[in-house]
């Protein structure tokens, strides 16, 4: 039997372009292999929404939005769309706001006071409330699932879920910004300057074209925060993280003498008690010296010592692959249920 | 000729404007000595300012996003001035270098949730000093030989008062003079960030609001410059303000005094305590448009020349409200008004203007409308503590009308005079006090009349219709 799942996608960029082409792609193979029918209700980006509870025609509803940067003809409150249509999860694709988390932040308390249940790609709203975010679903019984919060399409947190089956982690440090990495990878690579390597990064794509959440911490303290809330079981908000060093100051000679050392220079975001993000000197050696628009975790295992994940991180399409496994998985519970 | 120029920070800001002052003192540097003092670029200081207010409660996010603010406002000129690419990469570089402090500072305060005075003066001089950065960038890409000077450089020393550091005044003279003059002999232009000093001990102090016309005033005072430049975004100290009274027009020629009672009055282009060093000197402060450099703008000078109008200008200060004391037993009793300013300077209040009425035994005090409340609390509290039985009461919406002018004094009959132009278009005036300097008389009257009083004010005594 298939199961009919609803959706209402909030904020229609790059991220959920990639989802609601892979939903239209692939929508036979999920119904045939996992019995679920992705149906999108309603979509909504910064101007307008379009609604159909009977599913919106994604082709179309794709070809409008590039044609006319709109996804419909109206504007209508995103909340209104949350609270009143009949669906079963909210995906909330808006952009990150480091500084109140909006308008992500509503969007999600709309969709889990109207007992929706959440998928989401948007950090700032779980690094500024993770605790009472989690704490008001648990009490409405829906679900919130933010794979793709950490590492884009790398499935960070599953594998630290994993690592903790059998054992107590004891402290997780990693690179966790991609757009920082491949700055930095690229500055070793072939000398570039700070400057040089960013805009390199924002021609390519991974950098916002304003980067301060990527290169001064921001972005890699929101995850540190999802990461202690969500594999070590902290209860910490991004008010908490230390964020010592970006990586702005550091100079081409700087590199330049690191490498002749056999050394790099890395961001790392870690949290034992305090989080924390700090430029960190590493050896060569050290697995997370990684190069490229990458990340790299570590966990460590009270019993077993390292447990190390790393990958590309970065860009829509991975990022859309990690918000498919959560819908899937939110998916196979509704149909359990 | 030795001239000190003063840039403001809108005039820095406005497109193209680091360019356009490069123009100004490529120009002049070749007919004479030339120091230059810098502002902070345009709305930089209001936001130092604002973070001062605020950075005990941010979190490491929101001190990140200021920064990133403040490098915004500074990266897009340089960015514009389409700089070599070495030129570009090390202003850049010492612009993050600054933010890096700035950061450290910021931080600092949200860490132990405290400003001190010191961190605060700290804070404040990143503005000019940021500012310095850009500025200089553009002065060298217009190929004029520059040094770059933070106040400290240039040799302005002050005590380590933070807040409210006052000048050591002859150490700064001779710091400033051995500093400077070697420069100017070489045919280099000093750029001096302005408002910024310091201490004795080698602390970032700042010159408090006299800021950078301060500094302005006082390196031509060490220097014995022939004359200040101030550059500004407009003409010239005016008549009166232009888009109340569209013939207003550019007064050619001020006494310091004259200015002063301007400046307190709200004139914007000057605190009355950084014209004090020229004056003392005697040296002619010159108020003029960057955008129009060919103008002479308007000249400050030590002489008192008396024109055929009465007044110089009439400047109309808004938000303002009068708190109104009344009672019998204040009537003949010495000392009240003493008081009353007394009690009102202890709670932060500025009183623009007083005035003693004894047939209705009460007195008025005019105070911006921000702190019209404050003052209310303050008095009646105060007075009912020091065993006075008074009344208070406070009326908002009112404006004062200043009418300023040399021409005013020793000229009998002048309040009536003026006051009759005023109650000939039918106005009300609430009140009317005369400056002990007989340089001004001002007046309150409805902000809703005050529109109608200025144009009259400016018809009859500054036109002489
Ligand atoms: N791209 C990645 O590699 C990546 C990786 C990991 C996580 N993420 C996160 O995923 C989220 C989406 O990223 P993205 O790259 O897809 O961003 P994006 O391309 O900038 O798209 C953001 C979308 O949100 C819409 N939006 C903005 N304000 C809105 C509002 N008030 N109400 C409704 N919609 C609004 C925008 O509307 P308009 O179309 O009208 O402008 C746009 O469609 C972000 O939180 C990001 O941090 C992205």
């Amino acid at each position: 039997m298939t199961e009919e799942v609803r959706l209402i996608i909030v904020g229609f960029g790059v991220v959920a372009r990639s989802l609601a082409g892979s939903l239209e792609a692939r929508g036979e193979e999920f119904r045939r292999t996992r019995g679920i029918d992705f149906h999108l209700v309603a979509a909504v980006d910064s101007k307008s929404a379009a609604i159909d509870r009977n599913g919106l025609d994604v082709r179309e509803l794709l070809r409008r939005k590039e044609e006319t940067g709109r996804v419909g003809r109206r504007h209508l409150p995103a909340t209104e769309i949350i609270e009143d249509t009949e669906a079963d999860i909210l995906v909330e694709l808006t952009p990150a706001n480091p500084l109140d988390a909006e308008p992500g932040m509503t969007h999600l308390k709309s969709a889990i006071k109207a007992s929706k249940h959440v998928v989401t790609a948007n950090k700032m709203p779980l690094a500024h409330e993770y605790p009472s975010l989690m704490a008001s679903a648990e009490s409405r019984g829906v679900q919130v699932r933010y794979s793709a919060c950490v590492g884009a399409g790398l499935p960070i947190l599953d594998f630290g879920d994993a690592c903790a089956v059998s054992e107590p982690l004891l402290k997780v440090e990693g690179v966790l910004n991609a757009t920082s990495n491949f700055v930095l990878s690229r500055m070793e690579s072939d000398s570039s300057s700070f400057p040089e390597a960013l805009e390199e990064a924002k021609k390519l794509g991974y950098a916002e074209s304003n980067p301060w959440l990527d290169v001064d911490g921001v972005d890699s303290a929101a995850k540190i925060v999802i990461i202690a809330n969500h594999t070590l079981k902290k209860s910490l908000t991004l008010k908490d993280v230390a964020i010592v060093e970006g990586i702005r100051r550091i100079s081409p000679s700087r590199v330049k003498a690191l490498r002749e050392e056999g050394k790099k220079v890395r961001m790392v975001a870690s949290v034992e008690r305090r989080p924390e993000v700090r430029v960190l000197e590493l050896p060569g050696g050290d697995p997370l010296s990684i190069d490229g628009a990458c990340n790299v975790v570590k966990f460590h295992c009270k019993y077993s010592g390292e447990r190390v994940v790393s990958g590309p991180a970065a860009g829509g399409v991975t990022t859309s692959s990690a918000v498919m496994r959560d819908l899937l998985r939110v998916g196979a519970s509704i149909e359990g249920s | 000729m030795k001239v000190v120029m003063k840039f403001g920070g809108s005039l820095l800001a406005s497109p193209g404007g680091i360019p356009r002052v490069s123009r100004v003192i490529s120009k002049a540097s070749k007919k004479m000595r030339v120091v230059v003092v810098i502002s902070a670029l345009d709305d930089v200081t209001d936001l130092l300012l604002h973070a001062a207010t605020n950075a005990r409660t941010w979190d490491s996010t929101q001190v990140i996003h200021f920064i990133d603010r403040i490098r915004g406002i500074h990266s897009q000129p340089l960015t514009e001035m389409e700089l070599r690419q070495a030129t570009y990469n090390e202003a850049v570089d010492h612009l993050e270098e600054l933010l890096d402090d700035l950061k450290l500072t910021l931080s600092g305060v949200s860490i132990l949730r405290e400003l001190t005075p010191r961190s605060n003066d700290l804070l404040l001089s990143f503005g000019e000093r940021l500012s310095l950065v850009v500025v200089s960038a553009g002065l060298r890409k217009a190929g004029i030989a520059i040094e770059a000077l933070t106040g400290g450089d240039a040799g302005i020393v002050t005590d380590d008062s933070f807040g409210e550091a006052s000048l050591e005044v002859t150490k700064t003279r001779r710091g400033v003079k051995e500093k400077l003059l070697p420069l100017l002999t070489k045919g280099v232009v000093p750029v001096v960030a302005g408002f910024i000093a310091r201490s004795e001990s080698g602390e970032m102090t700042t010159l408090g609001r006299g800021g950078s016309d301060y500094t302005a005033t006082l390196l031509a005072d060490a220097i014995a410059a022939d004359e200040v430049w101030i550059w500004t975004d407009v003409d010239g100290i005016l008549t009166a303000d232009p888009r109340i009274v569209k013939s207003a027009r550019v007064i050619e020629e001020l006494s310091y005094a004259e200015a002063e009672e301007m400046g307190f009055f709200g004139a914007k282009n000057m605190h009355p305590l950084a014209l004090a060093p020229a004056r003392k000197a005697g040296i002619p402060v010159r108020i003029r448009n960057g955008f129009k450099p060919d103008r002479l703008g308007t000249l400050i000078n030590p002489r008192e020349r008396k024109s055929s109008a009465i007044a110089k200008s009439v400047a109309l200060v808004g938000n303002v409200g009068i708190v109104t004391v009344s009672g019998e037993t204040l009537v003949g009793r010495p000392g009240t008004a003493a008081k009353i300013f007394e009690l009102l300077g202890k709670a932060g209040v500025n009183v623009l203007m007083i005035s003693q009425s004894v047939s209705e035994s009460n007195i008025s005090a005019v105070v911006r409308k921000g702190s019209l409340e404050r003052a209310a609390s303050a008095l009646s509290e105060g007075l009912s503590r020091v065993g006075i039985s008074a009344g208070v009461k406070v009326e908002p919406d009112v404006s004062v009308l200043a009418v300023v002018g040399a021409g005013m004094q020793g000229t009998p009959g002048i309040a009536a005079k003026v006051f009759s132009a005023v109650a000939a278009t039918g106005v009300n005036v609430r009140m009317i006090a005369q400056g002990s300097s007989e340089l001004n008389i001002s007046f309150v009257v409805a902000s809703r009349d005050s529109e109608k009083a200025v144009k009259a004010l400016h018809e009859s005594v500054v036109l002489g219709k």
